[in-house]
């Protein structure tokens, strides 16, 4: 918290290496959490070029008492749901599917985790903002209760729901079995 | 379960393996979620192109310099709007410096005292300049005039002057040089006036003396 606070103070005073390295910390985060909430990668890096614009508008207001990375993800899923409402639903992109290209499935593993990512990204909005939170940022619930501005209580219950979810597509797919 | 399943500390252990030994659906749902997050552990997260960095930081430290012109500009503008008020203010309401206006009041016939006014307003610095401009045009006219008057005075008895063999003494201001008459009276007033004095005491004299007969006839004076 120190060294972020630090971090912070030096980017206030306009200091670009300071500036630089803050975007170098959390950009693969926010890059990746924009992905997976829009589902295409030149939306996501224009909405992460937004983000970062955003936080450094508002570092004032940052409370130092609190970590860095879950106000910067709230940032980042505000823009992300603001992008998704001003645009029609697109489908998912042919660019996505080109990464998973880059890493072809050699084996059951990796195409089990190609499936749960197809299956993610068929979630409601707010149960795969929190599934991508816990899972793939490793936030803790408090901190995602931070980011969507809803009770802990409320993030338990939408990431239970969407991991049922997530289960029954990769059931519905063969890739796990119904019943052990 | 979810406890179990979150990796948080859970008080009874050993009812919740007793549990899933004995309920299938329990029992599908904690191997499927424990494979779903193992799998998601394969997954990599996605990653941007290299240039992104550098496009956002420059783009952050332009919108900062952005920013602090436009601060600096409304700073100024503020300022220069603040500093005219003041003068404005400060023309209207600075007090005159000069003294405050003495009425006499006459209290009776011989005892008079001086009662003062408190000092006008000082106008507005511009209607003090018009009116002292004004003023001075006026008191020049005055002058002027007062001076043409006193010129042709003397002009008359050089007539008459002339048959008393005065010519030396104004012959040199009948030759007037090429310039204004306002000037030439000017000069001629300032130079000759202890002199029109005398002469117009003379000439009284002279015509007082005069019977009264010869009175009737007398011209220019």
């Amino acid at each position: 918290m120190v060294d972020e606070a630090a971090l912070v103070k030096r980017c206030l005073q306009g200091d670009a290496e300071a500036i630089r390295a803050l975007v170098d910390r959390f950009q693969t985060e926010v890059f990746g959490l924009c992905v997976r909430l829009l589902n295409h990668r030149h939306d996501a890096e224009d909405v992460t070029q937004e983000v970062f614009l955003r936080v450094f508008r508002s570092l004032r207001r940052w409370d130092k008492t609190r970590p860095l990375k879950p106000w910067i993800m709230g940032i980042t899923v505000n823009r992300c749901r603001t992008w998704v409402s001003q645009r029609q639903n697109r489908p998912e992109s042919i660019e996505y599917l080109g990464d998973l290209a880059n890493d072809p499935a050699t084996d059951d593993a990796a195409e089990l985790a190609r499936e749960i990512r197809f299956a993610v990204a068929k979630l409601r909005s707010e149960y795969r903002t929190v599934f991508i939170l816990y899972h793939e940022q490793g936030l803790a619930y408090e901190e995602i209760a931070q980011v969507v501005k809803h009770p802990v209580g409320t993030v338990k219950t939408w990431l239970h729901r969407a991991r049922l979810e997530v289960l029954e597509r990769l059931q519905h797919r063969g890739m796990v079995a119904k019943d052990t | 379960m979810q406890q179990r399943l979150d990796g948080d500390p859970v008080c009874d252990q050993d009812a919740i393996a007793a549990h899933l030994l004995l309920c299938p659906s329990c029992r599908a749902y904690y191997q499927a979620v424990q494979l779903l997050e193992g799998s998601l552990q394969e997954v990599k997260l996605a990653r941007p192109r290299p240039d992104l960095t550098e496009r956002i930081v420059a783009q952050v430290l332009a919108e900062r310099r952005h920013a602090l012109r436009r601060r600096r500009l409304a700073g100024a503008v503020v300022g220069m709007a603040a500093g005219l008020l003041l003068v404005i203010v400060a023309g209207r309401f600075w007090p005159s410096p000069s003294q405050p206006d003495s009425v006499v009041v006459p209290l009776a016939k011989n005892n008079l005292i001086e009662e003062e006014r408190p000092a006008p307003r000082a106008p507005a610095a511009r209607t003090s300049l018009l009116e002292t401009g004004e003023a001075v045009v006026a008191l020049t006219r005055q002058v002027a005039g007062e001076t043409l008057g006193r010129t042709r005075l003397l002009l008359s008895p050089v007539s008459v002057a002339a048959n008393l063999d005065n010519d030396g003494i104004f012959a040199d201001f009948i030759e007037v040089p090429a310039r204004s008459m306002r000037q030439v009276g000017q000069g001629v007033s300032a130079e000759l006036e202890p002199v029109t004095d005398s002469a117009r005491r003379a000439i009284d004299l002279f015509l007082r003396d005069l019977p009264p007969a010869t009175q009737g006839n007398q011209t220019g004076l």
